[in-house]
């Protein structure tokens, strides 16, 4: 399985340092991006993904964003933080494809719970469709030497 | 000397803070639950009999339930604060849980602390002032994204599905949805909403699963929730089979009653909702009165001639969000997914393409492209199938198939072992003496391991004969 990773979309990099620890503490990857066809394609390429997009001044840029990922990879967790509250624009997320979207009080504070539980539910999503049983080494074995058998047939 | 009284009998007056509405609790100086009010116990799922003592602190190793009700350090130094914090095991919030913390000092230091939970939910969902044009042409392309022809199919089930999706548009009574994880329930929900008359206001998707009671009946039927909100088109529940049973009761009895002009309910099932009332997660009124309609997606296994179509829809998205793209599946790699079981349903084929497409860089896919694992599947499950007809396999049943499976792993694993008991046992994970019992409950001989195992299927047939 690919490695699992956080996806910070932002200007500044603030929200990044502040979710740093919380990431390594689960062994996570902190990925941060300011553009959006390399933010796709870090999603895409990446293992199960979260991804965090920061409201900013460009909200058109990162309103768009979401709509592409939300398009593209339906089955990634979005969280849109704003330090402003504004009802419109969370409707217009929650439309957009956002699952959550953290406004004023205290977004940040709500943000690492946030992430902390997406990370745990997101491996869990993911197994279900990679569901896997750990064999015993030895039946291991034999399926393998079945299948590549199968396959010379 | 009231005082002494307070020190000696904490709470006289309970009565007074049971009769109120707001959760409230009461913590010593040592952060220990010593109070708590019955709208708390509501809200929280807990009784205050359990949760007596509770040592509320932030600690990675405390309950979530504790890490929430934790004081925050001003709290502590003696200054009231106001913290917002997830709820207690949710891992779908909103909603948010807003706790007033009001220290209690004394003389002697901090005597106790009160705390008052509010619940804030995802309620702010209004559309009060016109949004700029750039953002609003983004929610005009919903209508497109969400579409009918996105739910094409050559599959006849399929097509009844489209059909129902377009009678749903039409009105506002509730909608069940029911089909296995990943099958797109979610997706259609949209659909409805989208292409229908409720398009104008809000779509909300409830994880039913994860959240306590208490919060999804505020969230849901609470005085400023979801279902009284007329900025909100559509409420999609996810699993209500989750919810618990009284708030099951208080959902039916609003859909029996509610406005015609609330938003429309929609509810996502993984599982037939008459299994799951025959098994008791789902109460008999509910399920009626949800089931104005019912929707049944197909699993992606019965729909696998719809592949080449899907590829090609889920491509031309990958293309126009900026991804590789593709020139579509060769022959080949269309086999090797045409034997996939799909556990995972849209979903899964979803992941499996968009890696695929890494891979091909452009290019068709051919076989080597897709995941090692989906390969690796469908040679087994081919490999299994060669040791009956399609008529016997028809007829196979689920012990039959894994005794013959657990036959042939121990007689290739004895085949292995040259014959030694010990190894076969330590190669196949299991005791020597459970694997003796097995070779003796399964009739396996010696002549079966001496070939190298290449009788087995033979014997298997002969075993499934009789």
């Amino acid at each position: 399985m690919k490695h699992p990773q956080i996806v910070v979309f932002e200007n500044d990099g603030l929200l990044a340092r502040y979710l740093d620890q919380t990431v390594e503490r689960r062994r996570w990857l902190l990925r941060e991006s300011r553009q959006i066809p390399a933010c796709v394609n870090l999603l895409r390429a990446g293992g199960p993904s979260v991804l965090v997009i920061k409201l900013g001044r460009n909200l058109i840029r990162e309103f768009s964003l979401l709509d592409a990922v939300h398009a593209a990879l339906t089955d990634i967790p979005i969280v849109v933080v704003s330090d402003a509250e504004d009802a419109v624009l969370q409707s217009l997320a929650y439309d957009l494809g956002a699952r959550y979207v953290l406004q004023p009080p205290d977004p940040r504070t709500q943000l690492i719970e946030l992430v902390e539980s997406l990370m745990a539910a997101t491996i869990s999503r993911a197994g279900i469709a990679a569901t896997r049983v750990v064999l015993p080494a030895g039946v291991a074995d034999i399926l393998k030497s079945d299948s590549e058998e199968a396959a010379g047939a | 000397m009231a005082r002494k009284r307070v020190a000696s009998e904490p709470f006289s007056n309970r009565a007074f803070l049971q009769r109120t509405h707001d959760a409230v609790f009461l913590l010593n100086r040592k952060r220990r639950l010593r109070f708590a009010n019955s709208a708390w116990e509501q809200l929280t799922g807990q009784s205050f009999e359990d949760a007596y003592d509770l040592y509320c602190t932030r600690h990675k190793s405390a309950s979530p339930l504790a890490q929430t009700l934790a004081p925050p350090p001003e709290v502590m130094a003696g200054a009231a604060a106001r913290v917002r914090r997830p709820v207690p095991k949710a891992r779908t919030a909103p909603p948010w849980w807003d706790i007033a913390f009001l220290p209690l000092a004394g003389p002697d230091g901090l005597y106790g602390i009160i705390g008052r939970i509010s619940l804030v939910g995802a309620a702010a969902v209004v559309k009060d002032r016109p949004l700029p044009p750039e953002l609003s042409q983004l929610r005009q392309k919903l209508p497109d994204r969400f579409g009918f022809e996105q739910l094409q199919s050559d599959v006849p089930e399929c097509e009844r599905v489209v059909e129902q999706v377009r009678l749903a548009c039409q009105h506002r009574v509730p909608v069940i949805i029911v089909g296995e994880a990943g099958t797109g329930k979610e997706r259609v929900a949209r659909t409805i909403h989208h292409q229908g008359i409720t398009a104008e206001q809000g779509f909300v998707a409830l994880n039913c699963a994860g959240l306590p009671g208490g919060n999804q009946a505020a969230l849901l039927l609470g005085d400023a929730a979801l279902g009284k909100s007329d900025s909100v088109g559509t409420v999609y529940l996810r699993d209500p089979a989750q919810m618990p049973r009284e708030l099951q009761a208080r959902l039916a009895e609003w859909l029996h009653d509610r406005p015609t002009t609330g938003p429309r309910i929609i509810a996502g099932f993984r599982l037939d909702p008459l299994e799951e009332v025959a098994a008791g997660k789902v109460l008999p009124e509910l399920r009626l009165l949800l089931s104005v309609q019912t929707i049944a997606l197909p699993p992606l296994r019965d729909r696998l001639d719809d592949l080449p179509r899907l590829s090609t829809a889920i491509s031309e998205r990958s293309r126009a969000a900026g991804g590789a793209g593709g020139a579509g599946l060769s022959p080949e790699a269309l086999d090797v997914l045409r034997g996939y079981p799909w556990p995972g349903n849209l979903r899964e084929l979803e992941a499996v393409l968009e890696s695929a497409m890494a891979e091909a860089k452009g290019g068709a896919i051919e076989p080597a492209h897709l995941p090692e694992a989906v390969r690796r599947a469908v040679s087994r499950v081919r490999a299994l199938a060669v040791t009956a007809t399609p008529a016997e396999h028809a007829k196979l049943k689920l012990d039959q198939v894994l005794e013959s499976v657990e036959r042939r792993l121990i007689v290739r694993a004895l085949a292995k072992a040259k014959g030694d008991k010990t190894a076969a046992a330590e190669a196949l994970g299991i005791w020597r003496e459970t694997l003796l019992r097995r070779l003796r409950s399964l009739k396996i001989s010696e002549s079966d391991w001496r070939g190298g195992g290449r009788e087995i299927t033979e014997h298997t047939e002969q075993t499934d004969k009789n």
